[in-house]
């Protein structure tokens, strides 16, 4: 083939949002290998590339919903099938860019405290976001493959980075075992899918084949093991045991990311998964995924009452958030994807709020204790209220956005005939609300003697506790932009958008639906489709 | 020499390698385990690919792949296990709790 | 003649994998499973041999038994103390040294979860054998290809190209990982 042939028919616009993220993670490379003293600036450059993907994402947006049905696969489809850019990948890629931007942002001072490598921290971080946004787009079995390891390997290498730290270490290796082990269950699946489908690896041609070939009853060997690999992406309860131990011991920053991108991402491979190759498995497909959404919504919750650590319970709480999830899944079709994705942009925000909340107490007093939260609101107000948000909307408290997002979930799931699961998913909201109102309930303490002793010494110089060996508290750091720090920024862009995504979510709920609408392979076919 | 018994070759390393992850105590053999799962996965690609696939050989293609990542995957195990190993010397272990999986 | 050559061959190496396999996760001794695992390699290799992937055999025994299980074997050495084989260290039973030591298996080398874990791995397996053999595999007919390397390289640039641009990236970042976790801080504490 000719060259220039093979370059035009490559239609490389579709990833131009995921080229201008590798041209800023190369530049901050060699910026950083080739200057002689460290330049203050260079943090700003990859966030800078993520903002200008974002950018990017929307006018590929636009461009995808303004095309005519007849052309709809041929012109979204870029590097000869590898890749695929219609318009729900887009907003899946947003979601990844999104997190991405308000992870750097709450981890620059993290990094900067504890006196390690920072330019390296953000090229393993953004290589993780490229991997996810590969992955959410993905049409073939290799990029699969491809993407999700890199998003598995450079988040073993973040969770493992403090290396000075035991438990740093342990998180990680534990990490990486149990992710090897998953990755090789999702892969050997990968492999079955191959051997039914007499040799195809682009998911359209695997399914054309399943039919041709009427392998029906091997199927569900394929359909169990890539479900396995997926459960374990998404912390899906039974698939869980790995989270507390690895969230307890990495990096709140890396935490965060973990319980925002690895699900958003385990989301959107479940949905392109599930919904091109296994749409004739319907049933079958709805039994699993109940059973995991069941198990997870139940387990995550209850446990999480127990935990004496913050990090800990929020990590048992994604475990439940994760169930939710998997409701607006399981629904499928217009409803359940928009509710799906509608919730998904609120647990970004918020749940990167409560984290970065932990993460600035954690930096000014050093513990992650929540019985040392009490009292917190006579001394630092404004962290007070803006974890107490947060946490709220993490609850379902109307009128935060949480409330809408469930609701709009719970409303798509009854619509659809899945009372098992809403009845469940309300239950579990009303025990979460307990432990969420612990915490906010500790820190309105007003008596000075309840108050636990780092909020007795709070802002003054405080020395190492748990998380970092030379901590102390400086005046100005070296990132703050002209009035606030970027952590702070975070905070306030997440409570923000916990307090009015909810109130907003007319047009936004209208934008999805106008996605799901320009995207034929997740919509119901004529004659599967019960009523919408 | 056909393609049942080539998928039941790879079926079996599978579950032996598997077997040999979980009961493993020893971290090294846990990454020996998860390089013999690798390979009979790389073995049931590479047979489809030459029975069902002998034009194409997208199988190879995608063993290949498989191949550079599991090299990539170990180095990086190591390093953590180098890392791990370095600190184990150094501090007092009460928490290793990594046997409870 | 030469249908019993490709046979008995294939049957050696069948044995050779499966023999070697079972001795790696059941010698106590890490070297010989390390070993035992360069064996079952290259037999693997031998394999791709038999199926026409001349490439993959190639590449196979230059990544997998060349880098993969030389850094493994590095990795054993570095880690292992030596004086794990004297007799005191035998009796003081710490199951936490996990990287260097086995603990004492009772009940005649079993415990118990093990036996669970064999029986679901047999499960498994029985499972599986029962779905291989009765899925009617639709082969077909069979014409070897000759010029695997030029179809794979003609894949690796057309169809396949963005997860080869892709696994650039994630070996790049491989290697600067592994570097900043291994590397031995100037200001390290020695307790």
């Amino acid at each position: 083939m000719d060259f220039r042939d093979l370059i035009a028919s490559l239609n490389t616009p579709i990833i131009q949002p995921e080229g201008i993220i590798i041209i800023s993670l190369l530049i901050t490379l060699f910026l950083d290998l080739l200057s002689q003293k460290p330049i203050s600036w260079l943090p700003w450059i990859p966030v800078g590339g993520l903002i200008l993907s974002l950018g990017s994402l929307g006018i590929r947006f636009n461009e995808v919903t303004s095309i005519t049905q007849d052309f709809f696969n041929n012109q979204t489809i870029a590097f000869l099938g590898s890749f695929q850019g219609d318009a729900i990948s887009i907003i899946f890629r947003f979601f990844m860019s999104l997190s991405g931007i308000l992870c750097i942002l709450l981890s620059l001072e993290y990094i900067e405290k504890t006196r390690t490598a920072l330019i390296e921290f953000l090229i393993l971080f953004v290589t993780a976001t490229l991997g996810a946004m590969f992955l959410v787009g993905t049409n073939d079995l290799v990029t699969l493959f491809v993407a999700l390891e890199t998003l598995g390997l450079s988040s073993y290498l973040l969770t493992g980075y403090m290396k000075r730290d035991m438990r740093s270490n342990e998180a990680a290796l534990k990490y990486l075992l149990i992710g090897a082990l998953s990755s090789s269950f999702l892969l050997y699946g990968i492999s079955w899918l191959y051997a039914l489908s007499g040799g195809h690896l682009e998911l359209n041609y695997i399914l054309a084949n399943f039919i041709a070939t009427d392998f029906n009853s091997s199927l569900y060997l394929p359909l169990i093991l890539i479900t396995v690999g997926i459960a374990f992406k998404l912390s899906a309860a039974p698939f869980h045991q790995w989270t507390p131990d690895v969230y307890q011991g990495s990096p709140t920053p890396i935490v965060a990311f973990l319980s925002v991108g690895s699900k958003a991402a385990g989301l959107a491979l479940a949905t392109r998964v599930l919904a091109i190759i296994f749409p004739y498995l319907n049933l079958q497909v709805h039994i699993l995924f109940e059973i995991l959404a069941v198990l997870s919504m139940i387990l995550g919750n209850l446990i999480a009452i127990t935990q004496t650590s913050l990090k800990r319970m929020l990590g048992y709480s994604s475990v439940g958030q994760a169930g939710f999830l998997m409701i607006g899944l399981i629904t499928g079709f217009q409803d359940g994807y928009s509710s799906m994705l509608l919730y998904l942009f609120i647990y970004i925000l918020m749940n990167l709020g409560a984290f970065a909340c932990v993460i600035l107490f954690g930096l000014r007093t050093g513990t992650d204790q929540i019985k040392d939260y009490s009292g917190l609101y006579k001394k630092d107000p404004l962290l007070a209220i803006c974890l107490t948000v947060c946490l709220l909307s993490l609850g379902g408290i109307p009128p935060l956005a949480g409330f809408f997002g469930k609701l709009y979930l719970f409303w798509a799931g009854w619509q659809s005939g899945f009372y098992l699961l809403v009845f469940v998913g309300l239950t579990v909201s009303v025990i979460s609300i307990y432990y969420y109102l612990r915490v906010i309930k500790l820190m309105f303490i007003k008596e000075y003697q309840a108050m636990s002793l780092c909020i007795q010494n709070y802002g003054v110089n405080t020395l190492t506790q748990e998380d970092f060996s030379q901590a102390t508290l400086t005046g100005k750091n070296t990132f703050s932009l002209t009035l606030i720090q970027p952590i702070e920024l975070c905070i306030s862009l997440c409570v923000f958008g916990s307090i009015f995504v909810g109130l907003a979510s007319s047009p936004l709920i209208e934008l999805i639906q106008k996605a799901i609408f320009y995207t034929p392979y997740i919509q119901a076919p004529i004659s599967l489709s019960t009523n919408f | 020499m056909d393609i049942e018994n080539l998928m039941l070759l790879g079926a079996l390393i599978f579950c032996i390698g598997l077997y040999g992850f979980l009961t493993s105590r020893n971290v090294v053999r846990i990454l020996i385990s998860l390089e013999l799962i690798l390979n009979a996965i790389n073995i049931n690609l590479v047979s489809i690919s030459t029975f069902m696939d002998s034009q194409e050989l997208k199988g190879q293609v995608f063993a290949l792949f498989i191949i550079a990542i599991a090299a990539a995957e170990s180095a990086i195990a190591l390093a953590i296990i180098l890392t791990l190993y370095r600190n184990k010397n150094s501090i007092e272990l009460e928490q290793f709790n990594l046997l409870k999986w | 003649m030469t249908e019993f050559i490709q046979t008995g061959s294939f049957v050696l190496l069948e044995a050779i994998c499966v023999i070697g396999s079972l001795g790696i996760i059941l010698l106590p001794n890490l070297i010989y499973s390390a070993f035992l695992l360069g064996a079952v390699l290259l037999a693997v290799a031998g394999i791709y041999l038999l199926l026409n992937a001349d490439f993959l055999a190639a590449a196979q025994i230059l990544i997998y038994v060349g880098a993969i299980n030389i850094l493994i074997l590095f990795a054993i050495m570095l880690v292992n103390n030596s004086s794990e084989l004297s007799i005191e260290n035998k009796q003081s039973l710490k199951t936490n040294n996990l990287i260097s030591y086995e603990p004492k298996k009772i009940n005649n080398g079993f415990l118990w979860e093990d036996l669970v874990k064999l029986f679901l791995c047999t499960n498994l397996f029985i499972v599986l054998a029962n779905i291989i053999t009765s899925t009617p595999w639709l082969t077909p007919p069979f014409v070897p290809n000759t010029q695997s390397v030029v179809t794979i390289g003609r894949h690796v640039f057309s169809d396949f190209l963005l997860p080869f641009e892709l696994m650039s990236i994630l070996l790049l970042i491989a290697l600067i990982g592994a570097v900043i976790l291994a590397k031995r801080e100037a200001d390290y504490d020695f307790n």
